[in-house]
């Protein structure tokens, strides 16, 4: 047995014994602890060492493993031989127990005298993990044997070299991008475990500084890990776009949007001591959100609605993911049921204008998102229920819902939301003085119109004779405008902060990341436009209505024949060389000495335009990267619409005709006279060649006789046999099949003065405004890690409800004190807006 | 109360936004007698029907039913073409059954070979 398969054991066993310890110590006794704390310590180096073992295994090449073989290959450079380990299911379900491992030491060490009361819950998570890779085992070896899936036994043991590694994961992001969504995954387990913790002990109050740094630092590797899997996606995949609703992505998204629902509901705790009932379901649904996300993901139930591939998991580690949604969703619904009269609900927003009002509203609109989304993935599932037929939404073979419905709910729930975002920076807690914030928004609402009348100008100028936005102008103004004002308003806010208190800017300068996500993301997909263009071999510059021409300029491999090219696509480093010419508007090159391919003049730019093809499992699949042009205000971004072909003059003739060698372009003065057909063998029998005998005129006149053929391969492929003319330095190939009826063929010839050129389809696309996305994003990263910063520093205090001097705001503590009095009668007094609170 | 009226709204606007934007999942049949109504299709690719030009229409191609493979709808598809198209057995398509007899797809979910061996073990 492999060293591995018996870590993970020695690992199920230690965590498994972790649960027990600490229940068994109640908190006191000593031994029992510090055994547990062994225990879990052991279970997390298990974890460790399995990880690194298959690294090793795959570092080392060792592929009669089958996850080494079907995963990496010999060829892999750093960091993708290490990155391997991560692309199978097993190798992410490792990279989850190491983050939980990791996390879990950290819980151990920050959790103080929550410590007993956490782990036993929390120590469960390795516990499933670790029994689903005991059922799931990366250390498997490749059987031998004489099945249909065993290594035969008479090729070479151990296997020579693996599969490789997709193509499409041989990118730097694979390196970055799932350990980084799967730390935030597995963060996830600790508000869980503190939510179920804090009903069993009865202790309501102070998990919520001990939680919040974690549910931080969540939000800001999930939402990071997020936005990288579409920056992937948009960099390598020629998708045109980073975000497409696609199963797999939402599956991340909602329980990110869950985690950030249950942030803003911690603070409302922490600093009026209300909707404690709301964060106990919100940890306990983002967890559970998140398994069922992985289950949908896993399980293969949504193949048929998504464009990405789907592993089916094994069915035992398929019962064991059910296992958990089971365990955890009954006994989190088992204990808020029994404890829900216990919760204090403390009632806050009683004035419709403060601070507890718009978070109580921004948390809303986050958990309905969340379920929105979660419903919208579901749909496949959803609608194949019976019971749906009472709505006519019946369907036995399922209904997907498309973007557009996505879209719709997606815009009408962040428009309140960006207006809430942009007031709540202003507004205090209890009560605010509505003459007050109009003053202070003012300022972010002037900014807001300024920008939504520059976002009409500029939506007029994108309007041409062949473009028109499918979405409404005025969805997009209000979208932008709103995404400015929030952006706007937070950063005025967090300045001010800066000099006082610059510990809390964090939660501002995320706020105004997701105006920027938001005000990019609207103008850089309404106004994407496309064209599609030919750029073909030794042709003048093609004229884009964006600002460059573009022409054809070589293969990163130089040295090779364009034939080997053609033939061996599997290259992976293939790329056409394309260059871009700035143009004026008129159409007129800018740099005037680039008109001709030869030089590359001042302001020219050579992009590489990847296109391969690699042998996937059981077929040939065409992978592209786009060529991305960034600049400051827009991408454009050129894919390949189809493969790279090979133009040459051609003739299609029957039997007994003479026909000139041409194209569109060119004719060069050849002409061919078909002879006859002829064919050596018998039809369908591997071998037989059939042949076009031809006789070849040049241009001088010399008569040269060709025979072009196809030879039957033994797999039914056809062969060109023939093909070299050396009288004339010249080629010639049948393109397709020779008629059987008619017998009639296309000839394609290649000559020394006229040659085969290369013809790349593009597509190009210009996307303005893309890089407020990517620089919302890391505003929103930095930010949440700051306000992380922050709660890590005030999770060891004792839990105080703020003063209600600190209540009443940062900036005015004097007035403050007035609007303390009236509200204090309030405090005490039980208001009737409490809905919210009791969710 | 606050709670409650966002929560009606957005149910409200959650109905709203799916009405048509949910694509059924039907035989190729039930969307020829269906014109006009967004719906999901699986089918066989006609290897030898597929066009390609980038510059004028786009796509272009028939598929067949996966289980009656006499019964075969044409479809255009305006958008580059995916990737893996070309070596693709099968295609879901997402779009409308137009009057003029020519299913229009909005979305391909390209199927690849090996998916469906593993779909029938």
């Amino acid at each position: 047995m492999d060293i591995g398969k018996l870590s993970i054991l020695a690992g199920l066993a230690a965590s498994s014994l972790t649960i027990p310890l600490y229940i068994f110590s109640m908190g006191n006794r000593k031994p029992l602890i510090v055994l547990a704390r062994v225990c879990f310590v052991i279970a997390f180096l298990m974890g460790g060492f399995a990880f690194f073992r298959l690294m090793w295994l795959i570092a080392h090449h060792e592929y009669q493993y089958k996850y080494v073989f079907d995963f990496s290959s010999s060829n892999l450079d750093a960091p993708f031989i290490y990155a391997a380990t991560w692309a199978g299911q097993q190798g992410s379900f490792l990279l989850w127990l190491v983050w939980t491992g990791v996390i879990g030491i950290l819980l151990l060490w920050k959790s103080g005298d929550w410590e007993h009361k956490v782990m036993p819950i929390y120590a469960s998570v390795p516990v499933f993990l670790f029994a689903i890779l005991h059922w799931l085992s990366p250390f498997n070896l490749i059987t031998r044997g004489t099945g249909p899936n065993d290594w035969p036994l008479s090729f070479p043991w151990p296997p020579p070299d693996g599969a490789g590694l997709n193509p499409s994961l041989q990118n730097y992001w694979m390196a970055i991008h799932p350990p980084t969504i799967f730390f935030g995954f597995a963060s996830l387990a600790v508000p869980f475990s503190f939510a179920i913790a804090s009903m069993i002990w009865k202790k309501y109050d102070d998990w919520v500084q001990r939680v919040a740094p974690f549910v931080l630092l969540t939000v800001a590797t999930l939402g990071i890990g997020l936005f990288m899997g579409g920056y992937w996606a948009y960099e390598t995949q020629g998708w045109h776009g980073f975000w497409a609703w696609d199963p797999v992505e939402n599956a991340s998204l909602f329980p990110w949007l869950g985690s950030v629902a249950l942030l803003h509901g911690l603070i409302v705790q922490r600093s009026r001591g209300g909707m404690g009932k709301t964060n106990i379901f919100l940890a306990l649904f983002s967890w559970l959100l998140f398994i069922y996300g992985t289950f949908l993901t896993r399980s293969g139930v949504l193949a048929n609605f998504s464009v990405h591939a789907f592993g089916m998991l094994d069915n035992d580690a398929l019962k064991l993911l059910l296992a958990m949604i089971a365990l955890y969703g009954i006994g989190g619904l088992v204990l808020i049921v029994i404890r829900w009269r216990h919760i204090p609900g403390k009632p806050i927003a009683d004035n419709l204008l403060s601070r507890d009002t718009a978070m109580l509203l921004a948390v809303c609109f986050m958990i309905l998102a969340s379920i929105v989304i979660t419903i919208g993935t579901s749909w496949p599932l959803l609608s194949q229920l019976k019971w749906f037929s009472l709505f006519g939404a019946y369907n036995p073979s399922g209904s997907a819902v498309s973007k557009l419905f996505y879209n719709r709910v997606g815009s009408l729930l962040a428009l309140p939301s960006l207006l809430i975002m942009g007031m709540v920076p202003w507004m205090y807690w209890k009560k605010t003085d509505g003459n007050k914030l109009l003053w202070k928004i003012l300022p972010a609402w002037f900014l807001a119109l300024i920008a939504g009348f520059g976002i009409i100008l500029f939506a007029h100028s994108q309007t041409t004779a062949n473009f028109q936005a499918s979405t409404p102008l005025a969805l997009v103004v209000s979208m932008g405008a709103l995404g400015v004002f929030a952006a706007v308003s937070n950063l005025q806010y967090m300045i001010s902060v800066l000099r006082s208190r610059r510990i809390t800017a964090g939660g501002w300068l995320s706020h105004v990341g997701i105006g920027i996500i938001l005000l990019g993301t609207i103008l850089a997909n309404v106004y994407e436009r496309s064209e599609n263009r030919t750029i073909v071999e030794g042709m003048a510059p093609v004229k884009t209505h964006f600002g460059y021409a573009i022409a054809y300029d070589g293969w990163t491999h130089d040295g090779q024949t364009p034939q080997q090219i053609e033939k061996d696509w599997t290259k992976f480093t293939h790329a056409v060389k394309l260059k871009l010419i700035p143009i004026d508007s008129n159409g007129d090159v800018t740099n005037t000495s680039s008109e001709t391919n030869s030089s590359n003049a001042k302001g020219d730019i050579v992009g590489n335009l990847a296109v391969f093809h690699y042998w996937q499992e059981d077929h040939w699949a065409t992978m592209t990267w786009p060529l991305i042009l960034k600049q400051p205000f827009r991408d454009l971004y050129i894919s390949a619409a189809n493969d790279p072909q090979l133009v040459r003059i051609s003739a299609t003739v029957r039997p007994g005709e003479t026909s000139t060698v041409g194209d569109v372009l060119r004719n060069p003065g050849y002409q061919v006279y078909y002879k006859r057909f002829k064919m050596i063998g018998q039809p369908g029998q591997p071998g037989t060649i059939m042949e076009a005998q031809m006789i070849l005129t040049t241009p001088t006149g010399q008569k040269v006789p060709i025979d072009p053929g196809l030879r039957l391969g033994g797999d039914n492929g056809l062969e060109h046999v023939n093909i070299q003319i050396p009288q004339v330095q010249g080629a010639v190939l049948i393109d397709g099949a020779i008629n059987p009826a008619s017998k009639e063929v296309t000839v394609e010839f290649e000559f020394p003065d006229a040659p085969a050129l290369w013809a790349i389809p593009i597509t190009i696309t210009n996307k303005p405004f893309i890089n407020l996305v990517w620089i919302g994003v890391l505003l929103m990263g930095i930010g949440a890690l700051w306000a992380m910063v922050r709660r890590a520093f005030e999770s060891g205090k004792r839990y105080i409800p703020l003063t209600e001097e600190e209540l009443g705001g940062v900036r005015e503590p004097i007035k403050s004190k007035h609007g303390g009095n009236t509200n204090g009668k309030a405090h005490i007094k039980p208001a009737k807006i409490s809905t919210g609170a009791r969710r | 109360m606050i709670a409650l009226i966002v929560i009606a709204i957005t149910m409200g606007v959650t109905l709203y936004s799916f009405s048509g934007a949910i694509a059924k999942h039907v035989t190729l049949e039930q969307a020829i007698h269906d014109p006009g109504v967004t719906l999901q299709v699986p089918g066989k690719i006609l290897k030898n029907t597929v066009t390609y030009d980038p510059s004028k229409g786009g796509l272009r191609f028939k598929i067949a039913d996966m289980n009656n493979p006499s019964e075969v709808m044409q479809v255009v598809y305006d958008q580059p073409k995916p990737q893996n198209f070309d070596t693709a057995t099968s295609v879901e398509v997402v779009g409308q059954y137009g009057q003029d007899g020519v299913f229009h797809a909005s979305t391909l979910l390209v199927k690849c070979p090996s998916k469906y061996s593993d779909a029938a073990k």
